[in-house]
């Protein structure tokens, strides 16, 4: 717990000289966020380059907002909600060359009648759409709660959790209460 | 069925999968260091207004030009204070000398357009340093990219919408609140819709200069009579409306319209016809195919009572759905069937669209039959269209491969385009 209290501390302390101008106490406090967000923009956009491109510009954005960010218990969600609004610009604007790599008919067909091996599952979690993607890489890779993804994708808890019951559906997941 | 367990294992192979190359945070960082300048950091209070806008004119940087623009300047200062009080009191949008900069041909990261032939680009790229952002100011221009107001950022998170209402009102979507400028750009007022909301905005639209409403990403509509200063909670809608997010409209003070989809793919219009403080579902026919997995129905255009709204169906299917009756009923969706890309109509019947190769395309007879415009810009491709009216269009174009795009603008019907140069000191 003393840990955790001092952890805290530090974060406030990085946060309020970040805020005055310090880049490098921005560094500090962002670098820890900088995979999960990469994580993110891959999981969305399912193109490394992009994610990568994503994930520095979002850096930029963050750098230059820092100013409104009140409190660095929410760096993450915060940084993440960048990433995730980036990743659907970008999405948008790469319309064709992003969302239209779709599964090929028969892919489609099956991924509709649900995976029954590990590949298979693979594949329908490529299928996905991009923002049900990010909502189980969040909650089941980053372990999140579906209050701090709500946070991160712009929408309410219980939203998330449709979202997530929706895709594990599409999954073919055996699904708990806990899982969402 | 498979377990929690097996999709961990998938979701850890597909993150080793996408596993950037070795020192991320390194790169990262370093692209920080190397490209952020800190202009915009803790904007405590208002800054003051010469720091806040100022508009500067493309021209050639020679001394005859500049002692000629320092004479224009005189004069129109001289003008200023004995005409208007209103030039008076905005002497940031008369060019000062030092503002003269040689304009130059750059790519930005973000572009928004009107059709009222303005424009208005978000950091300007650097083209030696594919991260790097040249500069972090917001540009707008109001007629054609001749002249350009060079500003500071209203405070960008993710991805803005712009609204604009005319020249001079522009409403910008930033981070959990709603930027708004009465001076086409020179000064800007953040209010919030809900204070306390850290959700997104989904929605916002101005019918006149005072009286707009807002839709949260909780599905709450507000209201404002005031271009935005206050904000009234009118309802709740639906909660089943899924991303992408619902937009919305008014047609007059009384009658709108949300487009969203349900979370089964399903499109969807709410109406209202007391000004946003009842919706009704309206549901619109599907597909012959029936409704597939995914889809995104957009916000109706209205032409006088005609009007059209486009559903794109996952697969890039797109729809078309027509009303003639001020969107009470609705066709059947149409299918395009030489669709090219998503079309942009400047009337019932002319409309421009670019395919995923950089195609151009237009129609004038509402999407029935499109012609491939043979058009020359060697080395880019078309990205995105926006037609002004007549045969005025701009667009973005990239360099394949690309993620920065280049604002291009066409006067004779996209055959010929220009690049824009921007006044990037």
């Amino acid at each position: 717990v003393a840990q955790g209290v001092a952890a805290v501390a530090v974060d406030e302390q990085l946060l309020a000289a970040a805020k005055a101008g310090d880049q490098e106490s921005f560094a500090r406090l962002i670098e820890p966020y900088i995979a999960p967000g990469y994580r993110l923009a891959a999981s969305m956009l399912g193109d490394t380059g992009l994610a990568e491109d994503v994930v520095q510009e979002s850096t930029l954005r963050a750098w230059r907002a820092i100013g409104h960010l009140m409190t660095s218990s929410r760096v993450r969600p915060w940084f993440l909600t960048i990433v995730a609004n980036r990743a659907r610009t970008l999405r948008q604007r790469r319309w064709w060359s992003v969302v239209m790599l779709p599964l090929s008919a028969s892919d489609a067909v099956r991924a509709k009648q649900g995976p029954d091996d590990h590949a298979d599952l693979l594949q329908a979690l490529r299928g996905l759409h991009a923002d049900e993607r990010a909502a189980i890489y969040l909650r089941f890779y980053e372990e999140m709660n579906s209050h701090e993804i709500g946070d991160a994708l712009g929408i309410s808890a219980s939203a998330v959790r449709s979202r997530i019951h929706r895709a594990l559906r599409r999954l073919r997941v055996e699904l708990t209460e806990e899982d969402l | 069925l498979n377990t929690t367990s097996n999709l961990r294992q998938a979701l850890s192979e597909e993150v080793e999968r996408l596993r950037p190359r070795a020192g991320l945070e390194e790169r990262v960082l370093r692209g920080l260091r190397a490209n952020s300048q800190p202009i915009q950091r803790q904007r405590v209070g208002r800054p003051r207004q010469q720091e806040r806008g100022e508009w500067v004119r493309p021209h050639p940087a020679t001394a005859l030009i500049a002692a000629l623009l320092t004479i224009v300047v005189v004069v129109t200062l001289v003008y200023a204070a004995r005409s208007s009080h209103q030039v008076q009191s905005s002497p940031a949008t008369v060019p000062r000398p030092g503002t003269v900069v040689v304009p130059v041909t750059l790519p930005a990261w973000t572009w928004f357009f009107s059709p009222k032939d303005a424009a208005l680009l978000i950091d300007v790229a650097d083209p030696k340093n594919p991260n790097g952002v040249l500069s972090e100011r917001l540009l707008i221009t109001h007629d054609g990219g001749r002249n350009w107001l060079s500003t500071d950022e209203p405070a960008i998170v993710g991805g803005p919408r712009v609204f604009w209402i005319d020249a001079k009102h522009i409403v910008y979507d930033a981070e959990s609140g709603i930027e708004t400028t009465t001076d086409g750009g020179i000064h800007w007022t953040r209010t919030q819709v809900e204070p306390g909301f850290e959700g997104a905005f989904w929605s916002t639209y101005f019918l006149t200069t005072t009286e707009g409403w807002a839709l949260q990403s909780n599905n709450v509509i507000y209201r404002t009579s005031d271009s935005g200063a206050s904000w009234e909670k009118l309802a709740t809608i639906g909660s089943d409306l899924a991303a992408p997010s619902p937009q919305l409209i008014f047609t007059d003070p009384m009658h709108g319209f949300i487009a969203g989809n349900s979370q089964d793919g399903a499109g969807r219009f709410f109406v209202t016809s007391d000004g946003g403080r009842t919706w009704r579902l309206v549901p619109l026919p599907a597909p012959a195919a029936g409704w597939p997995a995914y889809g995104t129905i957009e916000v109706p255009t209205f032409f006088g009572k005609q009007g059209f709204a486009l559903y794109t169906a996952s697969g890039g299917t797109f729809y078309v759905y027509f009303t003639a009756d001020a969107g009470s009923t609705w066709s059947s969706p149409r299918p395009f069937p030489y669709y090219p890309g998503r079309p942009t109509f400047i009337n019932t019947s002319d409309g421009w669209a670019v395919d995923s190769t950089g195609v151009e395309y237009r129609t004038f007879d509402g999407g029935i039959s499109w012609q491939a415009v043979s058009y020359s810009l060697p080395g880019y491709l078309l990205r995105t269209i926006a037609p002004v009216g007549g045969d005025v269009v701009w667009a973005t174009a990239s360099k394949a491969g690309s993620p920065i795009d280049y604002g291009v603008r066409s006067t004779d019907g996209g055959v010929t385009w220009s690049f824009i140069k921007l006044p990037v000191q």
